[in-house]
């Protein structure tokens, strides 16, 4: 058995539906992340966030993939999930003196993250109802909206999310091993969900909705249903971030965030499950690179150049990212031509 | 007499100053192919997106095993067994012919597993198994319309409308289509009606056929009966493009 990447040829007798991308993607994480904290110990940290990056763009797959509709507005979820999180597992005594007006609610940290994802899942439910009716370019820029309005209320409601200071002292501690478990369940859940005849149907509408229509297919309520699994996702790695950073303001969830989870998918490929985990990672490298750069050099900026300058060169030369609709999996020798 | 199932009374849809569709009633009946022809512009295509509900009449109702379907959408007509096919066939293609026609299933049968074995049996009936794992956009223009077809059939219909199955195919391919076409009709209780140009594919499918001319239904009958009817050869054949299709 190798891991191989497999793309959907004619006449190819192998299931691009293949049960193993799953397990395949996880042994991934665990190997890239195990080198990287062996050899490079100072870069744990990074690793861990690495991997919130892949439970967020992988939750963002699973809506942006699925549906064809580019999501600028997840990190509103993300934000929703560090919030709950934050809120429900800040020590009381903290709290009391940090946030007096912050609701006494305490969680033990899975079940805060949790909480993070449903709370997500509730918003994305209700604002869905709106925002899935709309088509193409509409519905992104109606996401953008989203995220303009989670961003002021996280801003403004002082008393409950600390205002534009931001929120600290959240009960630190993600290791490399639950930020990899998380990585491993939130692809189960989107795998499962793309596997799903909900999923094969928004996809179908995405392929052609004249023609899925035509066969019984209701567009928007597959559209948001999609919606609000990816917002479930995108929830947990919002409390995924916060236990990582234990502190965050309004601000860690807005444009610089969208700009580079959306070039992490568009790099990757925004058509495959592998393409969000590989975008994560190798737009890491890049920045993580490029930060060793402008360290050495004094210019600043160049991160977001090199980043932006990946981005381009995606659209320009290989618009549906590294992988296209291709899929890690495991597979024999030959069995995948 | 059996019972239509499919009809259409009254329709009329109007496009800036044009009818397009004039006053036109329709019934299939289960187990019939009804043959819709006539010149460019007719107004056929208008009248299957009427009937299918992709577009709305100014008058006239749309009734599927005799309950008014008129208001619905086009996807609560495709679950309650009103299917259409398209002249481009629409595959979905980065889907694989496989899952075209799961997607095409699922609505009906519910389980995943169900609407499979479904689509396996159909890939089988049309001869086009060693496909089922190829993407849609790989497939040939002839085999793409044959995937489309059982695509449509893959929802388990009662009635289905099939826009220009043969236009663009060579003779093999639009022979091959034919046969098909007419093994659906005999083995599977449905009511056909099939837009076409190709007379050859019409005269020998359809068991009656309606001939549309500029909104207006000027003739139904038998295909001898529509072959020698002088307003249907003035229409359709025009006084001097002589006999093209025929």
């Amino acid at each position: 058995m190798t891991a191989v990447i497999k793309r959907a040829r004619p006449s190819v007798a192998a299931d691009p539906a293949h049960w193993s991308t799953v397990p395949a993607l996880a042994l991934l994480l665990t190997l890239v992340c195990g080198v990287v904290t062996l050899a490079l110990p100072q870069y744990a940290a990074v690793t861990v966030l690495a991997l919130v990056g892949v439970v967020f763009v992988v939750g963002m797959q699973s809506f942006a993939g699925n549906s064809g509709i580019f999501s600028f507005g997840h990190v509103a979820f993300m934000a929703i999930g560090a919030y709950t999180t934050a809120i429900t597992t800040i020590p009381e005594a903290t709290k009391k003196i940090l946030f007096p007006g912050m609701p006494e609610i305490a969680l033990p940290a899975p079940l805060a993250l949790v909480a993070g994802g449903l709370l997500a899942a509730l918003v994305a439910a209700l604002v869905g109802i709106p925002l899935m009716r709309l088509n193409g370019l509409a519905a992104s820029l109606g996401t953008f909206a989203l995220l303009n309005i989670v961003y002021n209320l996280a801003n403004n409601l002082d008393a409950i999310t600390g205002g534009s200071t931001g929120v600290s002292s959240v009960a630190q501690g993600l290791s490399l091993t639950h930020a990899l478990a998380w990585s491993a369940v939130a692809l189960l859940i989107v795998w499962t969900y793309q596997q799903s005849g909900h999923g094969l149907a928004l996809r179908a509408a995405r392929e052609d909705d004249v023609a899925a229509q035509s066969l019984g297919v209701a567009i928007a309520r597959e559209r948001h249903i999609s919606f609000v699994v990816s917002a479930f996702v995108c929830g947990l790695s919002g409390g995924m971030y916060a236990q990582a950073s234990g502190s965050f303001s309004p601000s860690s969830f807005f444009l610089v965030a969208t700009f580079g989870f959306v070039t992490m998918l568009v790099v990757g490929g925004r058509l495959s499950l592998t393409g969000a985990v590989l975008g994560v990672l190798s737009i890491t490298l890049l920045r993580e690179g490029l930060k060793v750069v402008e360290q050495a050099t004094q210019y600043t900026g160049a991160v977001e150049i090199g980043m932006s300058a990946a981005m381009l060169l995606t659209l320009l030369l290989r618009p549906l990212g590294l992988m296209g609709t291709a899929e890690l999996v495991f597979a024999r020798r030959g069995e995948s031509r | 007499m059996t019972e239509d199932i499919l009809s259409a009374t009254g329709l009329v849809r109007r496009f800036a100053g044009v009818t397009a569709v004039d006053d036109v009633d329709l019934s299939v009946r289960t187990g019939e192919i009804l043959g819709l022809i006539g010149p460019n512009g007719a107004g056929k295509t208008t009248l299957v997106n009427l009937v299918t509900g992709f577009d709305r009449p100014d008058t006239g109702r749309v009734f599927l095993d005799g309950h008014d379907i008129t208001r619905l959408s086009a996807a609560q007509r495709s679950r309650r067994g009103l299917v259409r096919t398209f002249q481009g066939a629409r595959i979905f293609g980065r889907l694989t012919v496989r899952e075209n026609l799961v997607v095409s299933a699922l609505p009906r049968l519910g389980s995943r597993r169900r609407a499979e074995s479904r689509a396996d049996e159909l890939l089988e009936y049309g001869e086009v198994t060693a496909l089922r794992m190829t993407p849609g956009e790989r497939l040939s223009a002839g085999t793409q319309r044959i995937v489309g077809l059982l695509r449509a059939v893959a929802a388990q219909p009662s009635a289905l409308l099939i826009d220009e199955p043969a236009a663009g195919l060579n003779e093999v391919e639009s022979d091959q289509l034919s046969r098909l076409l007419s093994a659906i009709s005999e083995n599977m209780e449905i009511g056909m009606m099939i837009i076409e140009h190709d007379m050859k594919v019409i005269m020998s499918l359809c068991h009656r056929v309606q001939v549309l001319n500029h909104g207006r239904t000027i003739a139904v009958g038998s295909p001898d009966e529509i072959r020698r009817d002088p307003a249907v050869l003035t229409a359709y054949l025009g006084s001097s493009s002589g006999n093209a299709h025929a």
